[in-house]
């Protein structure tokens, strides 16, 4: 039982990264069926933005709020990368999500080489803030601070989101580009400053999963790309652009996963999830949530 | 008010505009004519900016707006209501129309009021979701949704094209409306001939992508124009 409990535990705690990291993907690819391979390094972008606020802005007693600091400077800096790379390429890829994933792949390994030049190829540390470390204890489960934090960061980002798509104009006018973008522009509502705006919003999602990251372990050039992968599968599994479906998603991967490993071991149970995946998509190619409607035809 | 000259449009390598003329003055309902695949609709698109000419202008009161996008058309006073009912079928009815409106540059409220008043269908189905709407409430909505850009001259292709015939006579008469109350200039394609010629104030026939032929609406009901409409 107390094992039980503890997979389950692990397995809310991978679905809760795994969902953080899928939401900047909700937007890239869900809405605007961009494949961003660089959307890893966009993580790690604001991994190593919280990593340069310790170590060469804030003073060195100030950790806590140089982490504080690092979640809006980190979307900031994710952001404005998403939409250079928006500006200079994917724009002319509209409609072409192959050539995407091809084009940002290279962008990826650009962007890997980068980070080991600036910051070498050794994994560095960030120094998680005095009041996230310990934890409390759950029966014989304990459950770290730092974990809690990441929950909280999930969940706040959720609502973020969601609020931004559902209740805000520019949310409102995004839906509708992605829903008809001819009859949008015939419509009069200018395309590319909402494609900017909701590429810039996906990649900053990818910077606060970055900070949420360093709390979990050291960061290294290649930090994104071991959480890619999953992240893609997530927002397939749970429908393309549904906040929703994401979410289950998230948390049944992030589960079976746990439990899984329980039963076998961390690379056959990869296998295992993947042929899950692969048997369910089969049968509902269209992910978990699908939006009911009748044709437009 | 709109002037298309010589316009030549392809899609991929099958060219299907050579070099078409058409022009709808202020307050005229032009009614386009032909058969179907003869560019009814590619000529409404090129016009619209959704598909680009590789030769010829289209000119909209005095400006040549060739080169536009199609929002920038939208902007000048020009409205397109594309054939088969689209909308966006996510957004409740209501937000398919503020979304239109925030875009506008005149942003007055009135104008989906206003709307709401042409097509009063909409009134209480306003919170549903545009997808689950019939064909007829999806058509009221796209027109309801070009007008309330408040423009200067609409583009309409086939508006009753498969609707139940009991909302056809409400769009037939909120066409009018437009044009004889509203003074709205009209592009109009039409498979309804009795009611595209009786509304028309004049007609242009197309046939393999040019408009062979044009005149008053009445000229239209003779036998050559028919036999050439005909299928």
């Amino acid at each position: 039982m107390t094992t039980f409990f503890s997979q389950f535990v692990a397995g809310i705690s991978i679905g809760s990264l795994l969902l953080l990291i899928a939401l900047g993907l909700t937007f890239t690819f869900g809405q605007m069926n961009v494949i961003n391979m660089a959307h890893g390094e966009f993580i790690a972008a604001g991994a190593y933005t919280t990593y340069v606020l310790q170590t060469s802005v804030f003073a060195a007693s100030a950790t806590g709020l140089a982490f504080v600091v690092s979640l809006p400077v980190a979307f900031l800096v994710a952001g404005l990368l998403g939409l250079i790379l928006e500006r200079t390429l994917i724009h002319r890829l509209y409609g072409r999500s192959l050539d995407t994933l091809l084009v940002t792949w290279g962008v990826s390994l650009l962007l890997q080489q980068l980070y080991r030049d600036l910051f070498g190829a050794p994994n560095v540390q960030v120094k998680a803030p005095s009041w996230l470390e310990g934890g409390f204890d759950i029966g014989s489960v304990t459950i770290s601070y730092a974990r809690l934090f990441i929950y909280g960061l999930v969940i706040l980002s959720l609502l973020a989101v969601w609020i931004f798509t559902s209740k805000t104009v520019h949310g409102t006018r995004m839906r509708a580009v992605v829903q008809n973008r001819g009859l949008a522009e015939a419509s009069g509502i200018a395309s590319a400053p909402v494609d900017r705006t909701t590429f810039f919003i996906g990649s900053g999602l990818a910077g606060i999963a970055g900070v949420g990251i360093t709390l979990l372990g050291s960061i290294g050039p290649t930090l994104g790309t071991s959480y890619i992968i999953d992240a893609f599968l997530v927002v397939v599994c749970g429908g393309l652009g549904q906040l929703r479906g994401a979410v289950i998603a998230a948390f049944v991967l992030g589960l079976l996963n746990s439990y899984l490993e329980l039963w076998t071991d961390a690379s056959l149970a990869k296998v295992i999830l993947f042929a899950l995946i692969i048997t369910f998509l089969q049968f509902r190619p269209q992910g978990l949530a699908v939006q009911k409607t009748r044709a437009f035809a | 008010m709109l002037e298309i000259s010589k316009l030549e449009v392809a899609y991929g390598r099958t060219q299907v505009l050579f070099g078409s003329t058409l022009d709808v003055g202020a307050n005229e309902l032009v009614a386009l004519l032909g058969r179907n695949g003869v560019g009814k609709s590619t000529l409404m698109k090129a016009t619209m900016g959704l598909m680009k000419s590789f030769n010829g202008t289209v000119t909209f009161e005095g400006e040549d707006i060739t080169g536009l996008s199609p929002s920038q058309r939208v902007k000048r006073g020009i409205a397109y209501v594309p054939q088969g009912r689209m909308g966006f079928p996510q957004l409740s009815v209501m937000d398919n129309m503020k979304v239109v409106l925030e875009a506008t540059s005149h942003k007055q409220a009135s104008a989906i009021d206003e709307a709401l008043d042409l097509f009063p269908r909409l009134k209480p189905i306003l919170s549903r979701d545009a997808g689950f709407l019939s064909g007829g409430q999806k058509q009221q909505l796209a027109i309801a949704r070009a007008l309330i850009t408040r423009p200067k001259l609409i583009l309409l292709d086939e508006p009753t094209e498969g609707i139940q015939p009991s909302i056809i006579h409400e769009i037939e008469a909120a066409i009018a409306e437009m044009n004889k109350a509203s003074g709205l200039s009209i592009l109009l394609v039409e498979q309804h001939l009795e009611f595209a010629l009786s509304i028309g104030d004049r007609y242009a026939l197309m046939e393999h992508g040019e408009v062979v032929s044009s005149g008053p609406a009445d000229a239209a009901a003779t036998a050559t124009v028919r036999e050439l409409i005909a299928v």
